[in-house]
């Protein structure tokens, strides 16, 4: 059986103390009985916030259309891969949350072709348009009746020029072509 | 019920997503929790760990300055002032087996893959509070054991 972490000999006096008040607050929280059905409190919570979702995931599509163009302007190089690819990566993590996880799969492809290809410079700007024109477009239809179709194809296609593209300059390094065309672990958010 | 008191926790929610620090801190207080700290990046939540001395960490991963995979590997390094066992609970968008390896490896306790579910998070949660696992740790790894529990909790002292 493992010791439990209550104590380490590179830490100094107050913080031996303070981590003592740390694992005294687990172990009461642990004994103790909370309130009724938190997981129901916590999503009446989160559906209060929800008139305002509309409007953050325009936030988020603005911030993805502002990094693409400091890419176009400045050219994709180290200073402005972080920002494009957290604007995609933010989007894909969050569309379902806010109510459009239609938009989650184009988002999900530009993190791919960003995170995945070698050399920054070779990515072809085209695609990085189309991915981002594809979310904005998505998010602008999103009330149409055949949006999940819309988005669906939108989507597949661009996802199999990416993986194209990612085969072709990743072939020098066939473990790790292999590694990004695993399928991922867990199931990919609905469409809808 | 909840098998926890949420009341007696101190979270601490690190993204550099200004509405995903919001949603995380939404369910947080939803959940009952009165003290949730935040921090924009990992640079930042890694002095908030220090300074704070939160009871659990939810970080996200890709983030400027030091991501959350970075902020674990410093969390987890006993030279700094703060619990190296620290539970840490990393939402991320990445969802490829590499990834999940590798984060688990550096000591993420517990990892969900977003679109945040309530009932993953509170699980989640409730998993590192009630049920603390053991950490197998060597130079290259620091990583908790799902299958070696340890004992009873720590006393409380009255």
């Amino acid at each position: 059986m493992a010791q439990h972490p209550n104590s380490n000999p590179a830490i100094d006096d107050d913080a031996a103390h303070e981590m003592t008040v740390q694992l005294r607050r687990l172990a009461e929280a642990a004994a103790a009985v909370g309130g009724d059905d938190p997981v129901s409190c916590a999503e009446a919570a989160l559906a209060e916030l929800s008139n305002d979702f509309g409007a953050w995931m325009y936030e988020e599509c603005e911030r993805l259309e502002a990094a693409r163009q400091d890419a176009v302007r400045l050219g994709l190089n180290q200073k402005t891969h972080g920002p494009l690819f957290r604007a995609a990566h933010d989007i894909k993590g969050q569309a379902a949350t806010f109510g459009y996880p239609a938009l989650a799969g184009a988002a999900g492809s530009l993190c791919r072709l960003l995170e995945h290809t070698p050399q920054l410079t070779r990515i072809p700007m085209a695609l990085v348009n189309q991915h981002v024109s594809a979310v904005r477009a998505i998010f602008r239809e999103y009330g149409r009746s055949d949006l999940a179709e819309m988005a669906g194809a939108l989507t597949a296609r661009l996802r199999a020029v990416t993986d194209e593209f990612l085969e072709h300059e990743n072939s020098f390094r066939p473990d790790y072509l292999d590694s990004i065309l695993a399928p991922p672990l867990v199931p990919q958010a609905p469409r809808r | 019920m909840s098998p926890i008191d949420f009341n007696l926790l101190r979270f601490l929610a690190v993204d550099d997503n200004a509405l995903a620090r919001h949603v995380v801190r939404t369910l947080l207080r939803g959940f009952g929790a009165p003290e949730v700290y935040e921090a924009d990046d990992g640079a930042s939540g890694l002095e908030a760990v220090v300074h704070f001395m939160p009871d659990i960490v939810i970080t996200d991963w890709a983030m400027p300055n030091l991501d959350g995979l970075e902020l674990t590997r410093a969390i987890r390094q006993a030279a700094l002032n703060a619990d190296p066992y620290l539970p840490i609970i990393m939402l991320t968008g990445y969802s490829e087996p590499a990834r999940i390896a590798k984060a688990l490896d550096a000591g993420v306790t517990q990892l969900l893959t977003k679109p945040i579910s309530v009932q993953a998070l509170y699980d989640a949660i409730v998993t590192v509070v009630a049920n603390p696992v053991a950490f197998h740790r060597d130079r290259e790894l620091f990583r908790a054991h799902p299958t070696e529990q340890l004992g009873d909790p720590p006393a409380v002292a009255a």
